[in-house]
C-alpha cells in the first residue's frame, strides 16, 4: 500500500493495542502514551502490515531530513528482515536522507547490516540510498 | 547556553526545518490515506451482488473459455483428420464442453470475487487486533483463475474428444478392413462327390468315394 509496501496507515489507537504484547522494558506506559499523542497530533504516523507495526516521524537530522522510528513491534518472526526494504522505501518517499532509531534491546548491532552505523551509545543510523 | 540553565534554545532555522519535516509527514499521510481508503471502499463495492467487479470477472471467464476452446477445436480437427471420425460430431461434443466450462468459469470467477471480498474484510477487521490478513494479490489472482480453468477444461475436452474419435476411427478402420478382405467362396463340388452327412462341407472337406478318401 503506502510507498508501494505492504504497510498501511493506522489510527493512533493502534499503538496502544499493538503494544499490549510488548516485553517489559522496551517502552513504558508513559512513553507509549506520548507516542500515541504524537500520532494524534499528526507529528508521527503509525503504520502496520502482516509482519508488524512502526511509529515513525520526520525530523531535522545531521544530513537533512531524518526518518526516526519511535516504536517497532514485530508480529511474527523475521519481520525486520522482510520489511527492512519497506522502511527504506517509505523513507525515500518521505524525502528523508537518513533513518535512525534508539535500540532498547541488545543484539541489534549483530543483526543490522553494514549500512547501519552506531550513533552515540544505543542509537543506530543509516543513509537512505 | 544560558547561565544556570541546561535548555538549548532552538534557532529559527531549526524551527523552520522542524516545521518543514512535520508538513512533509502530513502531506505524506494526505497523499496515501485517501488511496488506502479507496482501496477498502473498492473491495467493499466489489463484494456487492451485480457489482462491476463481478460482471468484469464473469466477462473475463467467457472470453477465456472462448479463446481456450477455439484453440482446442483446431487441435481436435488436426488430430482427427484422416482417422475416420465424424468431425462434426466431435465438434458438437467440444461445444457442449465449452458451455459447461463457461458456466463453471463464471461460478469460479464469482467465487474469486467473494474470496477477495472476504479476505479484505478480514484484513480491515483485523486492523484492531494487531494483525492483518494478506489481501494484496487476491484480486489479481481471481483474474487468472478463470483463464486457467478454461484452458484446463479445453485440454480435458480435447483429450476426451480425441480419445473417443480415435476409438471410433479404430472401429471404422476395422470394419473397412473386414469388408475389403475377400470372403471364401463355396467351390463347386467336384464331379462324383457328395457332401457327407457329418457336415464336412462346413469344414471344406469333401469326400470322394471313388478316390477312397
Amino acid at each position: 500500500m503506502i510507498s508501494g509496501t505492504e504497510f498501511c496507515i493506522e489510527d493512533p489507537v493502534f499503538v496502544a493495542y499493538a503494544s499490549r504484547g510488548l516485553r517489559p522494558g522496551v517502552a513504558s506506559a508513559s512513553e507509549l502514551a506520548e507516542i500515541e499523542a504524537q500520532c494524534e497530533k499528526e507529528e508521527a504516523i503509525c503504520v502496520a502490515c502482516d509482519d508488524g507495526m512502526m511509529v515513525i516521524d520526520l525530523r531535522p537530522g545531521p544530513e537533512g531530513l531524518e526518518l526516526f522510528v519511535w516504536l517497532a513491534i514485530a508480529f511474527r518472526h523475521g519481520a525486520y528482515e522482510r520489511q527492512d526494504a519497506a522502511l527504506l522505501a517509505i523513507a525515500r518517499d518521505l524525502g528523508a536522507q537518513t533513518i535512525a532509531f534508539v535500540a532498547r534491546r541488545r543484539g541489534w548491532a549483530r543483526r543490522l547490516g553494514p549500512e547501519w552505523h552506531r550513533r552515540g551509545k544505543d542509537e543506530f543510523m543509516r543513509r537512505v540510498t | 547556553m544560558s547561565k544556570g540553565g541546561s535548555e538549548v534554545k532552538e534557532t529559527s532555522q531549526q524551527r523552520a526545518m522542524t516545521e518543514f519535516a512535520v508538513n512533509q509527514l502530513q502531506d505524506y499521510t494526505k497523499r496515501w490515506l485517501p488511496l488506502q481508503k479507496r482501496l477498502a471502499a473498492q473491495t467493499m463495492e466489489s463484494g456487492a451482488a451485480g457489482s462491476a467487479a463481478r460482471k468484469s470477472a464473469a466477462g473475463r471467464a467467457n472470453v477465456d473459455t472462448q479463446i481456450a476452446f477455439a484453440g482446442a477445436g483446431e487441435g481436435l480437427e488436426k488430430k482427427l483428420a484422416g482417422t475416420g471420425r465424424n468431425l462434426g460430431a466431435a465438434m458438437t461434443g467440444m461445444a457442449d464442453n465449452a458451455a459447461t466450462s463457461r458456466g463453471m468459469g463464471q461460478v469460479t470467477a464469482n467465487q474469486s470475487v467473494d474470496d477477495a471480498y472476504t479476505e479484505t474484510l478480514a484484513a480491515l477487521a483485523a486492523t484492531g487486533r494487531g494483525e492483518r490478513a494478506g489481501v494484496s494479490n487476491s484480486l489479481s489472482r481471481q483474474a487468472s483463475m478463470s483463464g486457467q480453468q478454461a484452458a484446463m477444461d479445453a485440454e480435458t475436452a480435447l483429450a476426451k474428444e480425441t480419445a473417443v474419435g480415435e476409438l471410433a476411427g479404430q472401429f471404422a478402420g476395422y470394419g473397412l478392413q473386414a469388408a475389403m478382405r475377400p470372403k471364401p467362396q463355396p467351390q463347386p463340388l467336384p464331379t462324383g462327390t457328395t457332401p457327407t452327412v457329418l457336415g464336412a462341407q462346413a469344414d471344406g472337406f469333401y469326400t470322394n468315394p471313388q478316390a477312397g478318401v
